[in-house]
C-alpha cells in the first residue's frame, strides 16, 4: 500500500521510511531537508494535501523524539506539532485515508511511581512544557478524529528506542508494520492504543490481545 | 486557597462581549489591565456587538488600563502578567487554521507560563461545551451531563483547539498548584428578547448576556476550591434536564438571575 511517513527526517522517522519501504511505497517527508527527504510544513494544508493524495494509511512519527527540535521556541514547536497533527488528519480524511498510526511516547506515563506497571488505561502526565505537552496533543487529536470518523487511529506508545528500559527497534518497527494491516476495520471501535516496550514497568498486554493480536517474538 | 478579595487583575480578550461582561463587574473591587489584540479605540469606533444585546467594551479609566496585546506572543503576555493578583482568559478565534490554534491553544500555554512565571495563583479559563457537533460522542442526546463530563470535541477545529487549550491548562494547575476555574458557555442570549414570542423555545445549555459577568466576581472571591482545576458551566437552570447549576452554586455561590421562562411556556 502507498504510506506517508512524517518525522523521516529523524532517526527514528528515517529508520521508519526505510522498514516499511521493503513492502510499501513508502512517502517519506519531514520539517527539515535530508537525504531522499522533501521538507514539508505539516501544519500548512496547501503542503498537505498533495502527500495524502492516494496515500491508504499513514505513520506520523513527527512528534516523536521532538525534542531534538531545539533549533526552535517551544511555543512554535508546541503550535507545529498541534496543528500539523490537526492539519494531517484533516487532509487524511478529505483524500479518503483508511487508516492513521500516531508515534507516541510511554513518557508521557513516566512520572507514575516506579513500582507501578502502567497499561493504557492510565491517564497520560505529561509535563508543563511545551516538548512534553506536543506529543500529548498530537495523541489526544488523534483521538479525537477517530471519536468522529471514519478515520482508524492507531497510537503506539513507545519507549526510547534502543535504550535500556525503552523500546527496541524491532519491536517498534514489527508494531507499525502490525498496525498497518491488523484487522480493525470490523471493529465497534476506531481508536486503538497500545504500549510497546521491552520494559517490565509498561507491559505489552492490550497489543497482544484481540483485535491487534501482535506477535512480540519475531 | 488563594481567594483574590482585591487587587490587579488582567483580563485577555477583554475587547469581547465575555470580556466587558466581565470588567464591568469586577471594575468596582479591582484594578484592571484590559486587552485585547485590537484598541480600545477601534473596538468603540467599530460598535459593532457580537450579537444584540451582547455586551461591548468601553474606554477604562484610570486606575484601569487598556493594553494592545498579541496572546500569542509570550512576551507580550509576560509583560502583561507582571503585577497581577489573577489572569482571566476569554480569548478565542473561531473560524481559521492558524489563529484558532495560535490563540485558542498556544494562548493559553501563553497565560499559564506567565503565571508560573509571575507567580500568579489564580486563573480563570473559559472555553466552549459543544453540546452538538453531529456525532455520536456529544452527549446530545443525554441528560443530566454534569460539568466535569469530558468534552468531546471530535474534528471541529474551534472546538478542538479549545480543548487542546484547556488541557495545556490543567495540565499547568496540576503541576503547579495554580488554582484554575475553566467556564464553559454554550449560547448566549438576552434575558427578555424582545423580538422573540414566547414559547419559541431555548437552547438547553444557556445564559443570559446580563448574567455574565457576575460568574468572575465569585471566582476570584471563592475559597471552596477542592482541586487545582475546577470546571464549571455557566448556565441557567432550565426545565430540560441536561445541564445545571449544582457546581456553579456550590463553588462560586452564584445563581443566575435570568431563567428565560417566557421563552418555554406559553
Amino acid at each position: 500500500m502507498k504510506v506517508l511517513v512524517t518525522g523521516s527526517d529523524r532517526p527514528f522517522g528515517r529508520s521508519v521510511a526505510t522498514r516499511l519501504r521493503e513492502v510499501h511505497d513508502v512517502v517519506g517527508v519531514g520539517r527539515g531537508a535530508s537525504e531522499g527527504i522533501e521538507p514539508v510544513d505539516l501544519s500548512e494544508p496547501d503542503q498537505v494535501a498533495p502527500l495524502v493524495s492516494g496515500v491508504e494509511a499513514l505513520v506520523h512519527a513527527d512528534a516523536f523524539e521532538i525534542e531534538g527540535l531545539s533549533e526552535v521556541s517551544h511555543e512554535r514547536t508546541l503550535d507545529e506539532a498541534a496543528r500539523g497533527a490537526y492539519v494531517l488528519l484533516d487532509e487524511a480524511q478529505k483524500a479518503g485515508v483508511a487508516r492513521a498510526v500516531c508515534i507516541s511516547t510511554l513518557e508521557l506515563l513516566r512520572d507514575y511511581p516506579d513500582g507501578y506497571v502502567i497499561d493504557e488505561t492510565f491517564r497520560p502526565r505529561p509535563e508543563a512544557d511545551a516538548l512534553s505537552l506536543a506529543p500529548y496533543l498530537v495523541e489526544q487529536t488523534f483521538r479525537e478524529f477517530a471519536r468522529q470518523g471514519p478515520l482508524v487511529s492507531i497510537c503506539l506508545r513507545f519507549g526510547a528506542i534502543d535504550r535500556p528500559d525503552g523500546t527496541p527497534g524491532d519491536l517498534a518497527g514489527r508494531a507499525i508494520d502490525r498496525a498497518l494491516v491488523a484487522p480493525l476495520d470490523g471493529t465497534r471501535s476506531r481508536w486503538f492504543l497500545y504500549h510497546v516496550s521491552g520494559s517490565d514497568r509498561f507491559p505489552i498486554r492490550g497489543a497482544k490481545q484481540s483485535p491487534f493480536s501482535f506477535e512480540t517474538e519475531g | 486557597m488563594s481567594a483574590i478579595e482585591s487587587g490587579n487583575v488582567a483580563i485577555f480578550g477583554a475587547g469581547g462581549p465575555v470580556g466587558a461582561a466581565a470588567a464591568e463587574a469586577l471594575r468596582t473591587d479591582y484594578t484592571l489591565r484590559l486587552t485585547d489584540l485590537r484598541s480600545i479605540e477601534e473596538i468603540v469606533d467599530e460598535d459593532k456587538p457580537q450579537s444584540p444585546a451582547a455586551p461591548v467594551p468601553v474606554v477604562p479609566e484610570p486606575p484601569h488600563e487598556w493594553r494592545s496585546v498579541d496572546v500569542t506572543d509570550y512576551e507580550q503576555v509576560l509583560a502583561t502578567a507582571a503585577g497581577m493578583d489573577a489572569l482571566i482568559n476569554v480569548t478565542v478565534l473561531r473560524p481559521v487554521l492558524v489563529p484558532a490554534f495560535g490563540v485558542n491553544t498556544i494562548g493559553a500555554y501563553n497565560v499559564m507560563r506567565a503565571a508560573v512565571e509571575c507567580g500568579i495563583k489564580r486563573v480563570i479559563h473559559t472555553g466552549p461545551r459543544h453540546t452538538h457537533l453531529d456525532f455520536e460522542g456529544d452527549y446530545f442526546s443525554d441528560f443530566d451531563v454534569p460539568d466535569e463530563a469530558p468534552l468531546h470535541p471530535g474534528s471541529d477545529l474551534y472546538a478542538l483547539t479549545k480543548y487542546l487549550g484547556g488541557e495545556i491548562v490543567r495540565v499547568f494547575a496540576e503541576r503547579h498548584g495554580i488554582e484554575v476555574i475553566t467556564f464553559l458557555y454554550c449560547s448566549f442570549r438576552p434575558a427578555d428578547p424582545p423580538d422573540t414570542p414566547d414559547g419559541s423555545g431555548v437552547h438547553p445549555f444557556a445564559i443570559a448576556w446580563e448574567d455574565t459577568g457576575e460568574p468572575f466576581l465569585h471566582a476570584l472571591r471563592t475559597e471552596k476550591l477542592t482541586r487545582a482545576y475546577e470546571v464549571i458551566d455557566i448556565c441557567t437552570p432550565l426545565p430540560h434536564g441536561k445541564y445545571g447549576t449544582d457546581k456553579a452554586e456550590r463553588i462560586l455561590g452564584w445563581k443566575p438571575r435570568h431563567r428565560f421562562e417566557r421563552l418555554y411556556t406559553k
